[in-house]
């Protein structure tokens, strides 16, 4: 049966294949939009929490919880910078780490003022921490950190807040007395999570130069990452060793080096998506055998309708295999037609989403290779299916018995 | 030569747990170029004994050979190619496809035959002529007249170039004229050769054939 035949026999049942093909198009209309802003919104959340910093775990030092060595619990943990720089020397596999001194304090540029959390560490926090500069500036170096130079460099909000919308690399703020030169300032980044403050409003500065402006001796935070991504858990453990060694705590003592392993956090994050996505387009797979039944159902009422015609085909000498496939073809272009309609429906709405201001909160709704894969491969087996019965059907009749009707 | 052989061929039905005999042992030979009416009563077997020699049906017991091919042992697909290479099939009903013009219902067959379009499309202009029905090439059956449409299945039966025409009560469903011209097309085909079946109960129309085959209750009742 040609195609002109085909759309032909199928006028006679507008309003039956206009619902069919509807139903159809609903089931990948559904899998398409509900994995595709799933897709988006996982996507939105791991370039935010990358901005963070990818894959990194940040170590807070606290208080012991179990005694050790004749210490009685309850004593604070105290890390020097020296000793992290010391860090990558005892801990195989340990890639990059920065030490973090924070404060919060007043900054001066002229009259204006604001108070931001400020950060002193090492040159490599920025590529841990993805603080990246804006064109013109540049972080903080090896040889700030070595001379305990008097620069810093901007959150971005802190620079709009201070500077507006004038340059603000060149220009000299005061902090604690000291005369600072500005460096660089960060470019804007979205982030979702953080410790003492956004990066927006923060200050970076060497933390060299931090400890003799605060005459602040202990790091507040140790940021690090593991070479390979796999084994950061192993690094940390490590990490903890080393320094329950150097700084006399229990290194069963979990509590005593607080440590956020946001590497650890994404795969859970991955997990949770992937189940969500599982969920969505399971129950969207289902609504799409809900249109394969209608297509069933279609087609049955087809091969009914068209026993005569069956009948004087088989008389002419088709053979019965042809009979299945035309039916079985049938099917697929019917089920072809549903997908469009419902793949069209769908990135209309999933184009659409991706212009509106809404993708700063749900992310840009996308069709992934593999997502628009299986949604083919499973209409294509739905059709099949539906098809495969009737055209059963079709191909054993009697060609006497299809004659009389 | 031989072209149908039907040997003591019995073909019964299954209604619930009764069998029903439609053909009781029948024992046929016709030959190649043969003009054969079969005559009776309806009930009397002939419409089965139509769709046996036209490998529609398989007998339940007895042997039919067509052209010295003994059809028990073919799977469908090697019957299918039977009906579509050695069996012109001309029904009481027309049968025509309702959504095919005159001349792609002519070249149905040899469309399953695997025949070219521009092949198919001009051996069914050319049959169609033939017919009487040069001007109705692209009419569908709906547009024709009965008379007509039975000329667009004449063509089609032949199309093929079958050595078997099956006619089942070709005039069964027109007026006397039309049913005149039709039996005149078919035997025209006759005169070319081709062997003619024709089922039919209308006895002046059977006087016509060269032979006269009598059914009753399933059995040949009389061959002269």
């Amino acid at each position: 049966m040609s195609m002109r035949e085909l759309v032909a026999a199928l006028r006679e049942e507008k309003g039956r294949t206009l619902g069919t093909l509807l139903g159809l198009g609903w089931g990948i209309f559904a899998i398409l939009v509900m994995v595709s802003f799933g897709t988006g919104l996982e996507e939105l959340l791991q370039h935010k929490a990358a901005n963070l910093g990818p894959g990194i775990a940040i170590a807070f030092p606290r208080r012991t919880v179990l005694p050790h060595e004749g210490w009685e619990p309850g004593r604070p943990v105290l890390i020097r910078r020296e000793q992290v720089e010391s860090l990558p020397a005892q801990v195989a596999g340990l890639a990059s780490i920065s030490p973090e001194f924070i404060t919060f304090d007043r900054l001066w540029a002229g009259d204006r003022v604001v108070r931001v959390t400020i950060s002193g560490v090492a040159p490599a926090y920025a590529a841990l921490r993805t603080w990246r500069v804006e064109s013109g500036g540049r972080f903080v170096n090896d040889v700030d950190a070595a001379e305990r130079r008097r620069v810093v460099v901007l959150g971005n909000r802190v620079k709009d807040l201070l500077f507006g919308r004038e340059p603000a690399v060149g220009r000299w703020l005061q902090l604690r007395g000291n005369r600072f030169l500005v460096i660089g300032v960060l470019a804007p980044k979205l982030q979702d999570s953080s410790y003492s403050s956004e990066d927006q409003d923060r200050v970076c500065i060497p933390a060299t130069t931090f400890e003799e402006v605060t005459g602040d001796r202990f790091v507040d935070a140790l940021v690090y990452r593991a070479g390979a991504p796999g084994n950061q858990a192993q690094i940390t453990r490590r990490l903890r060793e080393a320094l329950a060694r150097s700084c006399g705590f229990s290194p069963r003592d979990e509590a005593a080096l607080q440590v956020w392993d946001t590497a650890a956090e994404a795969r859970m994050r991955s997990y949770t998506f992937l189940g969500l996505n599982l969920m969505l387009g399971g129950s969207a797979v289902m609504t799409l055998m809900v249109g394969g039944v209608g297509v069933a159902n279609l087609m049955f009422i087809r091969v009914r309708k068209r026993t005569r015609e069956i009948g004087i085909l088989l008389a002419l000498g088709a053979r019965p295999r042809s009979i299945l496939r035309g039916v079985l073809g049938e099917t697929l272009v019917l089920s072809a037609a549903g997908g469009l309609l419902g793949a069209g429906a769908a990135m209309l709405v999933i184009v659409g989403v991706g212009v509106t201001p809404l993708i700063e909160d749900i992310g840009v709704p996308r069709v992934s290779l593999p997502t628009a894969a299986v949604t083919v491969g499973l209409l294509g087996g739905v059709g099949l299916l539906a098809g495969w019965f009737p055209a059963r059907r079709a191909a054993g009749l009697d060609p006497v018995q299809a004659l009389t009707e | 030569m031989t072209m149908i052989q039907l040997d003591q061929v019995s073909r019964h039905y299954v209604n619930g747990t009764r069998r029903v005999p439609a053909l009781s042992g029948v024992s046929l030979k016709i030959d190649g170029g043969e003009y054969v009416a079969l005559l009776g009563p309806s009930g009397s077997g002939k419409s089965t004994l139509m769709h046996v020699i036209g490998c529609l049906d398989r007998p339940t017991a007895g042997v039919y050979q067509l052209d010295g091919v003994d059809v028990a042992g073919l799977d469908s697909g090697s019957l299918a190619a039977i009906r579509n290479r050695k069996i012109g099939f001309v029904f009481q009903r027309f049968h025509l496809m309702s959504r095919l013009s005159a001349w792609e219902n002519v070249a149905l067959p040899m469309r399953l035959a695997g025949m070219g379009l521009a092949g198919r499309k001009a051996r069914a202009a050319a049959l169609l002529e033939r017919m009487g029905l040069a001007d109705r090439q692209d009419h569908r059956p709906h547009q024709l007249s009965g008379g007509e449409q039975q000329r667009v299945a004449v063509a089609r039966a032949v199309a093929n170039r079958p050595p078997v025409i099956l006619a089942d009560e070709p005039t069964g469903n027109l007026d006397s004229q039309s049913g005149a011209a039709i039996v005149r097309l078919l035997e025209e085909f006759v005169a070319e050769g081709h062997t003619l079946v024709m089922v039919t109960h209308d006895l002046a129309l059977s006087r016509r054939a060269g032979r006269i085959v009598r059914l009753k209750d399933g059995c040949v009742v009389r061959d002269p």
